[in-house]
């Protein structure tokens, strides 16, 4: 059996979705399971590899969950203006397809 | 009314800093590797890239020059910065707007070559059962005259497509007089081993403007060793048919390609070496797909992408010694990735693009009439697998294969702007969703891109090629060259 080493966060100001997807990343070289308890993300990352280092995995997977709580700070902060470039660049094509229905 | 805006609209605004979308990545160097929405990149250092995305730029400090000028930052109410981006980016999926320009005949799935690697599964009998038919071939040609795409291209497959040459001529002679009829113009290409080519073959293809694409994996014993055929002659009639061809039709109209098997790792310069003895203008280091016999024979579990990438780059860095020494020579996948990097052209090739290319970048019209999404579609189906079958010609037009429910589910749940990982990575502008391979490694048309040969392939390249772009200046001048091609 591999050991797996735990990871724990606080629920309310951790979001679950940036969890999943650092976990998604990690896919690679551990497997994560994320459960709910007490107040807390309980992260538990299983390492495909029985002879791999758990710390590395670890910090790792902290860069991840870092990173993917920046991603989605930077996905809701840039949502208007990156919905404007898309109309801006698509948009005519969706006017004609509407005068094309209408 | 003015074609331009005023200059205020350019710069001056004391209005708020307003940060655009980008996606980034960690560097090895110890900085972030930053893209924005058409996939320029930037390099930089933790403390730059931390103020950035807090908005903690200001004109003059150097950092806000270089955010504005790769489109990460503009002023709140300013339009110019996202008209360029949009305009940008809008050409950049114009391919959307010439669907499926590709038409493959699968004239026969005869071969009489035994390649332990054949993604098609070929067969060596049964000319009534492994031929297409007069009849089917007429119904797959008025499907492709459908298509909305102004150029057409119909690529003739096998099998070996030469074993069957009365219907590719029967096909082009019809294809010619119908395309102008309704406004279209149409290339032909036959991809073949050669094998078989004589010069009847050569000067019908000289006089209808066919091009030749064949298979060359490199020296003559790696090439007879990975492609059998009785006598163990591959090599030589594939080089005596390029050599026909180039004279025939011109050195421009043949090319040529390779497959990597496992005894090609070590042997990367000799391939290349080979290419350039024969006069062609390029290689295209191609891994092996995970389709047919490949999979069948084990082939495709021999080496991971890591082995590949060495290869790939060993590869590389030869071609750009033989630029630098004066000769013009590409490796074309690297071509293709530096024209999506470095300029805004619409590159619709298959692979790399999202939405994906399965039937609206390519149809696949098999000997039995089966209309398939893509080539490795139809090959997936040799395998018992059909789940890139859209219909029949006898049963379906154009229209219906390309609003077909199951075509449709299968491009838009594969989309790469929305998909696991794909959606928040740097290099996303300049890769692909291939719902095929996915679907064929991990039984997922998403993928599970960590684990996916095709993402760390991609990820590779592409790091490889900013990495030189940046650092390297004599190959990034000849990188630079290339993309201008």
């Amino acid at each position: 059996m591999v050991d797996a080493v735990t990871v724990e966060f606080d629920e309310a100001v951790q979001s679950l979705d940036a969890l999943n997807a650092a976990a998604y990343r990690l896919l690679d070289v551990a497997s994560c399971q994320i459960e709910k308890s007490g107040g807390k993300f309980v992260c538990r990352l299983t390492p495909k590899n029985p002879s791999q280092d758990n710390e590395p995995i670890k910090f790792r997977f902290l860069d991840c969950v870092t990173d993917e709580n920046l991603r989605e700070r930077l996905a809701s902060k840039t949502e208007p203006v990156r919905n404007l470039i898309l109309s801006l660049a698509f948009g005519a094509l969706a006017s004609k397809q509407d005068d094309k229905a209408g | 009314m003015s074609r331009f805006l005023p200059a205020e609209a350019f710069h001056g605004t004391e209005n708020a800093i307003q940060l655009l979308p980008l996606r980034f990545e960690r560097a090895g160097y110890g900085g972030y590797l930053v893209s924005n929405m058409v996939g320029d990149f930037v390099r930089l250092s933790t403390d730059e890239f931390h103020r950035l995305v807090e908005g903690n730029v200001i004109p003059g400090d150097d950092l806000y020059e270089k955010a504005f000028a790769a489109h990460l930052v503009s002023r709140a109410g300013q339009t110019a910065q996202l008209q360029v981006v949009a305009a940008r980016l809008r050409s950049r999926m114009a391919f959307l707007r010439e669907p499926s320009a590709l038409h493959m005949f699968v004239v026969t799935l005869r071969c009489e070559h035994s390649c332990p690697y054949c993604q098609v599964s070929r067969q060596s009998t049964d000319k009534s059962r492994f031929d297409m038919t007069e009849d089917t071939a007429e119904r797959a040609l008025s499907i492709a005259l459908e298509s909305p795409a102004a150029h057409i291209k119909i690529e003739f497959q096998g099998g070996e497509p030469l074993l069957n040459f009365p219907l590719i001529a029967k096909i082009v002679e019809n294809a010619i007089q119908a395309a102008p009829k309704v406004g279209k113009e149409v290339e032909f290409v036959i991809a073949s081993n050669l094998a078989l080519l004589t010069d009847d073959i050569l000067a019908y293809c000289k006089r209808n403007s066919i091009l030749l694409s064949t298979s060359l994996d490199g020296p003559e014993d790696l090439h007879n060793r990975n492609r059998p055929r009785p006598g163990g002659n591959s090599y030589k009639l594939a080089v005596n048919g390029i050599k026909a061809a180039q004279k025939a039709l011109g050195t421009d109209r043949v090319g040529a390609l390779m497959t990597t098997t496992e005894a090609s790792l070590d042997r990367v310069e000799e391939i290349i070496d080979e290419y350039v003895a024969l006069g062609l203008d390029g290689v295209f280091l191609r891994p092996l797909s995970p389709y047919g016999f490949a999979v069948k024979t084990k082939q495709i579990k021999k080496y991971d992408a890591k082995r590949w990438l060495d290869f790939y780059k060993r590869g590389l860095h030869y071609i750009l010694d033989i630029n630098r020494a004066g000769q013009d020579f590409f490796e074309f996948y690297t071509l293709l990735l530096l024209r999506r990097m470095l300029t805004d052209q619409p590159i619709g090739y298959v692979d790399l693009r999202s939405p994906a290319g399965i039937g609206l970048g390519a149809l696949v019209y098999n000997y039995d009439g089966k209309v398939f999404a893509s080539d490795e579609g139809r090959m997936l189906a040799e395998m018992g697998d059909n789940t890139f079958e859209l219909g029949h010609v006898d049963s379906d037009n154009y229209r219906s294969l390309i609003l077909s429910d199951k075509l449709i589910e299968l491009v838009g749940s594969s989309l790469t702007q929305c998909a696991p990982e794909c959606l928040n990575c740097v290099y996303e502008s300049h890769c692909g969703a291939n719902p095929v391979y996915h679907h064929a490694t991990q039984n997922d048309p998403v993928g599970i891109k960590p684990l996916s040969f095709f993402c760390v392939r991609q990820k590779g390249i592409l790091s490889t090629l900013i990495d030189l772009l940046d650092n390297s200046p004599n190959e990034a001048k000849v990188l630079r060259q290339w993309s201008a091609m």
